[in-house]
């Protein structure tokens, strides 16, 4: 007990002026005195040990969550670089996906140019002749053939330019399809783009495979007019769903079923604000299985080497992303497949 | 059930208090009984079955009834039980497979009564300083009842001397085994809870050298170093290491998180040799923990308006009250242990008895026995 309150009930036990029963309780209350004083005094030395702990602790966690802050940091530029590099690789990958699909046009892009080229040939050497014919016809000083002779060498002459025009559009479109896109929307026939990319397809499949045949249909809506749309890209979608729509028609007819003529049909139409695109085969369809992998990248059904995975899933957000469109397929295994792309006006 | 707690300082005084309690109508069958290892256990166990009682008894680190808490000192709940409620097994554990022990202790349990309930009183660190795997022994033993039993109950202390702690029954003791008051819930009826209080503070650490109970370092730093630096006690002199239980072990236990339930485990000693932290349990390399802090002094209430409101939800009326307090809230609470003892008594108005342990069984948050350390553990106890 505390020395004073001993001195203190000391002091009442001896005193007389105070009754048994009064000392009793005077004592009583000392001791719940004592015994407060005592908790207090071990409440206040707790309190300072227990302070003392907490403020190394959190002096300590603040130091750990310091180094940890530091490591997110590292982990987050990490990440970061990372994201970059992915990005970088991406864009790698949208490349080679492009000259892939360049080299599969190869063929059919030489294949193109063969025929203006063989027009310029043609039409020189014509001209070659009939400028020895109209030299002829100056020495004889019959003037008016002359003149007929040259009025043909000019016609002659208007010919190579258009034919040579065409050689150099072919190219031009070449070009502009392995080139970055410039992401720029502009006017764009559609119908023509389509037509185009088909009969590139087509020469492409031909020159790899020589057997390879297929009707090509179109049905063009010639109500669309122009349409503005980033035309190198959608002709990246358009010539990646005929090529794979050949591949289809072709590896159908590989199993020799009676009376299977290959069919490629590409549509296009108008409704309200929506323009549409539509290649149809009636290839081997796709597996319902792989049917929700397929806008996945680097997913492919093609045999290694044929394919990179990367045609439909870059097709997918050239549609939806850089178009705001929509891209849906309907297939039944064995019998067709028809994908649809869907841009609005 | 007539129930009576007498108190000694010694063993004549004890004697004496048994003489007065022993009236017409309270002739005891069963005490229970909290010595400190200072006192002569087998004289108060002779004094005991000299008047035919039956004893059910752990050493201990402090002793406490109703109105009285002391150190080195000897404390019994008397028990005026027919003696067809209750058994005692006696188990000297050794080195033996404790699921064993425990598989075996459930049978004989259940081939005494239906219903079994029990009082268990474990040894908490034996002579050569092994301690004793409460723990296992009270989850094999719920495990046989599919955790559908009550178990209540305390690992014995020796006074913070680590020399061995003991449990007993009239002629027998042990410093590695237990003791077993099983009662027939047919009869007797039970009611009890475990709350500790302490929380977890600081970052999550792992131990990433172990072996054993010897945890060498924490977070690849030595744990001896980094205990003493995070607790301010940089300065412990190699003797005052020794006792590092007792000073600081018990205040500031670690909460090892890698379970859904954290469990305590309490730093024993530092070795400066080893350089390594001994703590009461093996702490396997990988483990997940945090310091933890003593509770806030409000625990005492907290403890007391659960402790009411178990008593007024179960309409529960007791007759009796056992107390198995962690020694850790000695330390922490220092008087306030007191007045969550005498507040407990106050609730359930029943003779008290109790003691500061080295671990803790009981039901806590969750609907099972558990092995607890730092909960103050009580029991209340109805003959039906």
């Amino acid at each position: 007990m505390n020395q004073n309150l001993q001195n203190i009930l000391k002091l009442v036990e001896e005193s007389e002026a105070l009754s048994a029963e009064q000392k009793k309780s005077v004592a009583d209350w000392i001791k719940e005195v004592d015994k407060t004083i005592t908790v207090t005094e071990f409440k206040l030395d707790r309190t300072e040990k227990v302070k003392k702990t907490t403020a190394i602790l959190l002096e300590e966690t603040i130091q750990e969550l310091e180094l940890k802050r530091k490591a997110v940091q590292e982990t987050n530029d990490a990440l970061h670089k990372s994201l970059e590099e992915l990005k970088a690789t991406q864009q790698q990958l949208i490349q080679s996906e492009k000259m892939a699909s360049l080299g599969e046009l190869t063929a059919g892009i030489a294949h193109e140019i063969q025929n203006p080229l063989n027009f310029v040939n043609n039409f020189s050497e014509v001209s070659s002749e009939l400028i020895d014919e109209m030299t002829e016809e100056l020495k004889k000083g019959n003037m008016e053939d002359a003149q007929a002779i040259a009025n043909e060498i000019k016609m002659s002459l208007e010919k190579i330019t258009v034919h040579g025009k065409r050689a150099d559009g072919i190219v031009k479109s070449m070009l502009q399809h392995s080139r970055t896109s410039t992401g720029k929307k502009e006017p764009t026939d559609i119908n023509a783009l389509a037509d185009e990319y088909l009969r590139l397809a087509y020469h492409g499949m031909r020159a790899k495979d020589k057997i390879f045949n297929s009707a090509m249909k179109t049905d063009f809506d010639e109500s669309i007019g122009l349409v503005k749309i980033i035309s190198q890209d959608i002709g990246r979608v358009v010539l990646n769903l005929i090529t794979n729509a050949f591949y289809a028609v072709n590896e159908k007819k590989k199993l020799n079923l009676n009376g299977y003529e290959p069919t490629v049909t590409v549509t296009t139409k108008k409704t309200g604000n929506k323009v549409e695109i539509i290649v149809k085969d009636n290839g081997i369809g796709i597996p319902q299985k792989a049917l929700d992998k397929i806008f996945q990248p680097f997913f492919t059904t093609k045999p290694t080497g044929q394919g990179t995975g990367l045609g439909l899933s870059l097709s997918y957000d050239i549609v939806t992303k850089s178009h705001g469109g929509e891209i849906k397929v309907d297939t039944r295994e064995g019998e067709y497949t028809c994908f649809s792309i869907i841009l609005p006006v | 059930m007539k129930a009576k707690s007498i108190k000694g300082r010694s063993v004549e005084e004890v004697s004496s208090a048994l003489e007065q309690s022993m009236t017409y109508d309270f002739k005891p069958t069963l005490a229970i009984v909290f010595i400190s290892i200072k006192q002569d256990r087998n004289a108060v166990c002779k004094i005991l079955s000299d008047k035919g009682i039956d004893v059910a008894g752990a050493t201990s680190c402090g002793e406490f009834i109703n109105g009285y808490q002391d150190q080195g000192s000897i404390v019994i709940l008397l028990l005026d039980l027919h003696r067809d409620a209750y058994s005692i097994f006696f188990r000297d554990v050794g080195n033996r497979d404790l699921a064993e022990v425990a598989k075996k202790l459930a049978h004989n349990a259940l081939q005494k009564f239906n219903t079994p309930a029990f009082i268990l009183l474990s040894t908490g660190m034996s002579k050569e300083g092994i301690v004793f795997n409460g723990e296992e022994l009270i989850n094999n033993l719920s495990k046989e009842f599919g955790g559908k039993v009550n178990i209540y109950g305390g690992m014995a202390g020796d006074d913070y001397s680590f020399t061995g702690s003991y449990v007993f029954t009239n002629h027998n003791h042990t410093d590695m085994g237990a003791v077993a008051l099983v009662l027939d819930e047919e009869k007797m009826g039970l009611l009890g809870n475990a709350i500790s209080g302490w929380q977890a503070v600081g970052t999550i650490k792992t131990v990433t050298k172990s072996e054993d109970d010897w945890v060498y370092t924490i977070d690849g730093q030595p744990a001896p170093e980094m205990y003493l630096k995070y607790l301010g006690k940089q300065s412990k002199t190699d003797e005052e290491l020794k006792t590092l239980y007792e000073d600081i072990g018990l205040f500031y236990p670690f909460q090892v998180i890698d379970s859904a339930d954290p469990v305590m485990r309490t730093p024993m000693m530092i070795d400066k040799e080893r350089n390594a932290i001994k703590f009461d349990f093996p702490i396997p390399q990988g483990t997940k923990l945090q310091f933890s802090m003593p509770p806030d002094f409000d625990i005492v209430e907290n403890v007391l308006a659960d402790a009411d409101q178990l008593r007024n939800t179960n309409r529960f009326e007791a007759e009796a009250l056992l107390i198995f307090s962690c020694a850790g809230r000695l330390n922490a609470l220092g008087p306030l242990t007191n007045s969550e003892n005498d507040g407990l008594h106050e609730i359930w108005k029943a003779p008290m008895a109790g003691f500061f342990t080295y671990g803790e069984f009981g039901k806590g948050k969750k609907d099972r026995p558990e092995f607890h350390s730092t909960t103050c553990c009580w029991v209340a106890l109805k003959e039906k």
